[in-house]
């Protein structure tokens, strides 16, 4: 056996169930709104079903049970998320209002997820942001993100088809995030890359990256390209239930070098997404019901059998009442590092 | 319950083979399952489970590469539609083949009469025999399909106690009550029912009731009930009309019509200068809905005779 199969035997080997939707995980941070949206009137989102009112009070974010007009007993319907107080705990951080989803006494700021290309306590501009909606679970969201083999055929256009002189790709993992890394050597430069930035060269090396946050659904995606440009994003994936997933996304302009390249890109947000609603949408009802089948992968998978692995590890342990965070969190490599950008925060 | 419970037929079918092309991949669903359907290279018309079987996107999304096997949309990986079998994935380089039992469920397919048949594996005995049909349907001049927000079986009864709703021929209208006789099913199991049917021109002149219809309608059901042959002809049996229905259960509140129809001009004596225009603009369609007011006024008789001649239901009262 040579060791290509051997590594795709590997991936096989990985448990075959895969039931995306059927448990949800509590005590995690997400970045429910932009903080331009949030003024007086409040705002409605969801996590988990779980309903979220969020607006400004004296300058402070809000996030309740209910909506100020409701006419509701707070004492007698509040639920556990706010321990009946109908208030949830509420965060502004990275242009973003981060709301609690889980037991409010565990609700620690530090473990917001770490990014490190946006600054800390302003947001980013306007045009470099927006919102996308994805049909389907938030886990078959994540498991797209950390798959960069579909960019060479939903995204062939923007990011180049999949002929290249050698492919690899590396994963590295903590009990909360899974990191992916694939090194291409000679892609073929995409439509958009030749046609609108006026790259020349036929081929160029690419890194690329993803790293998602397993609970609360935070993922950055960046790549390096040896001849076109690049900037990093950070898309939130919230799941609003499991047939919607809430996707805010930030781009990170200052990060490229090519003037137009920063101005133009972020349009290009919703073309992507709308690319991958195409094969996110049926994905989501041919898995709901067909949970047992197994999946067939190979190695390129191995981040998205990495990120199933480590969900239902923490599956397992909140089924036993253990929602804590393990210190592996902390031990991961920096990320700044990993994706080879200046840290703001 | 199994989700084909309550129906007759193994083969179904799916589409009309016109659609189904070996340029782009169609998709069909039958029983709330999707199927993908597709040419390979030999022409042959081929069916496979419409869920890739690595990341579960449509098949039918994708395309058809020049060795006759559909690619997934996703990430390009390619099923033959003979066996289902994954044929190529790329990104793996030249040194790693694809994993034996790496495939897809591949389904057997007919085409008879202008239709392709998909053969749904029942849930315990044999596979029903397919409906004897010529090929006289690739030369028939209209065809389509309708998707009607009714459950098969009550669309089936629709279509015998009211051919009128589900029956848009343009310039007659049928008389769904005034039966030539008791519908019946004959010796090879077929279905059928005479009715009068009338010119719309002439029917709104009269103020009599008619003695006789000038045009009669005969619906002859097949075996295994997903096939049903229209007969439009005047009261001296030349053709007017003829059409074939393949009714299919797409899920548990939709149902598919796909149908041929050949249109013909017939010529007689009688006809007035009003059943000529009508002659010359007659057209058919099956509408994408049927008037359930109507539907109620009908009295289900040839449904019931229908269902209480179900060859299954007669092996069963025989045998008691």
């Amino acid at each position: 056996m040579t060791k290509h199969e051997l590594l795709t035997e590997k991936a096989i080997r990985q448990p075959s169930k895969w039931e995306p939707g059927n448990f949800i995980l509590r005590d995690a941070w997400f970045p429910v709104t932009e903080t331009r949206q949030v003024l007086d009137r409040p705002v409605r989102r969801t996590v988990h079903s779980q309903p979220y009112y969020i607006w400004r009070e004296k300058g402070q974010y809000v996030a309740s049970e209910f909506h100020p007009a409701m006419a509701v007993d707070i004492a007698r319907e509040a639920s556990a998320f706010t321990a009946g107080t109908g208030r949830y705990p509420v965060v502004e951080q990275y242009g973003y209002v981060w709301v609690w989803y889980g037991n409010p006494d565990n609700a620690d700021p530090a473990l917001i997820p770490d990014i490190p290309f946006l600054p800390r306590h302003r947001s980013m501009p306007e045009y470099a942001s927006g919102t996308n909606y994805f049909h389907c679970t938030y886990e078959l969201v994540l498991e797209n993100i950390l798959d960069l083999t579909h960019i060479d055929f939903v995204h062939g256009n923007f990011s180049g088809t999949h002929e290249s002189e050698d492919d690899r790709i590396s994963v590295e993992s903590t009990s909360e995030t899974v990191t992916m890394i694939r090194r291409v050597k000679n892609k073929a430069t995409s439509e958009y890359q030749r046609d609108v930035l006026g790259i020349k060269e036929k081929t160029q090396d690419v890194t690329a990256f993803t790293h998602i946050f397993i609970r609360s659904g935070v993922c950055f995606l960046h790549a390096h390209f040896s001849s076109a440009p690049s900037m990093p994003l950070m898309q939130t994936n919230t799941p609003e239930s499991r047939f919607l997933t809430r996707a805010n996304f930030v781009f990170a302009p200052h990060e490229s070098w090519s003037k137009p390249f920063r101005r133009t890109w972020p349009k290009t947000g919703p073309m992507v997404a709308e690319q991958d609603e195409s094969v996110l949408n049926p994905q989501n009802p041919r898995y709901l019901p067909h949970g047992d089948e197994p999946d067939c992968h190979t190695r390129f998978d191995t981040a998205g059998l990495r990120y199933r692995s480590r969900l239902r590890d923490l599956i397992n342990r909140q089924k036993q009442g253990d929602f804590s965070y393990l210190p592996d969190m902390a031990e991961g490599s920096d990320i700044a590092q990993v994706l080879n950008v200046k840290r703001l925060s | 319950m199994t989700k084909t419970a309550g129906v007759n037929s193994s083969w179904w079918p799916v589409a009309l083979a016109a659609n189904v092309t070996g340029k782009a991949p169609t998709r069909c669903r039958l029983f709330g399952e999707d199927y993908v359907l597709f040419r390979d290279k030999t022409g042959v018309a081929r069916a496979l489970t419409d869920r890739c079987a690595h990341r579960r996107a449509p098949l039918s999304d994708g395309k058809i590469t020049p060795e006759g096997w559909v690619e997934c949309p996703y990430h390009g990986w390619r099923f033959d539609g003979q066996d289902g079998r994954c044929r190529s994935i790329p990104n793996l380089s030249a040194d790693e083949p694809v994993p034996a039992g790496y495939g897809v469920d591949a389904f057997a397919t007919r085409e008879l009469g202008g239709f392709v048949f998909v053969a749904i594996p029942p849930t315990a005995g044999a596979v029903a025999p397919l409906p004897a049909l010529d090929n006289a349907g690739n030369s028939t001049s209209h065809q389509g399909s309708a998707f009607l927000a009714t459950p098969y079986r009550a669309l089936m009864a629709a279509l015998l106690d009211a051919p009128s709703l589900m029956l848009d021929i343009r310039g007659v209208q049928v008389v769904d009550d005034n039966f030539y006789g008791e519908p019946y099913r004959d010796n090879a199991g077929h279905f059928i029912t005479e009715r009068a049917a009338d010119w719309t021109a002439l029917a709104r002149k009269r103020k009599k009731v008619v003695p006789d219809y000038p045009l009669q309608l005969r619906t002859e059901t097949l075996p295994g009930d997903s096939i049903t042959h229209l007969a439009l002809h005047t009261d001296a049996f030349a053709p007017v009309l003829n059409a074939t229905l393949a009714v299919t259960p797409v899920s548990d509140c939709v149902t598919a019509v796909h149908w041929q129809a050949t249109v013909h001009k017939p010529e007689d004596p009688a006809f007035t200068p009003a059943v000529h225009r009508t002659l010359e603009k007659l057209d058919f369609t099956v509408p994408d809905a049927i008037d359930a007011r109507t539907l109620l006024a009908r009295h289900p008789y040839a449904s019931s005779l229908w269902q209480d001649t179900l060859p299954g239901l007669l092996l069963a009262r025989s045998s008691r």
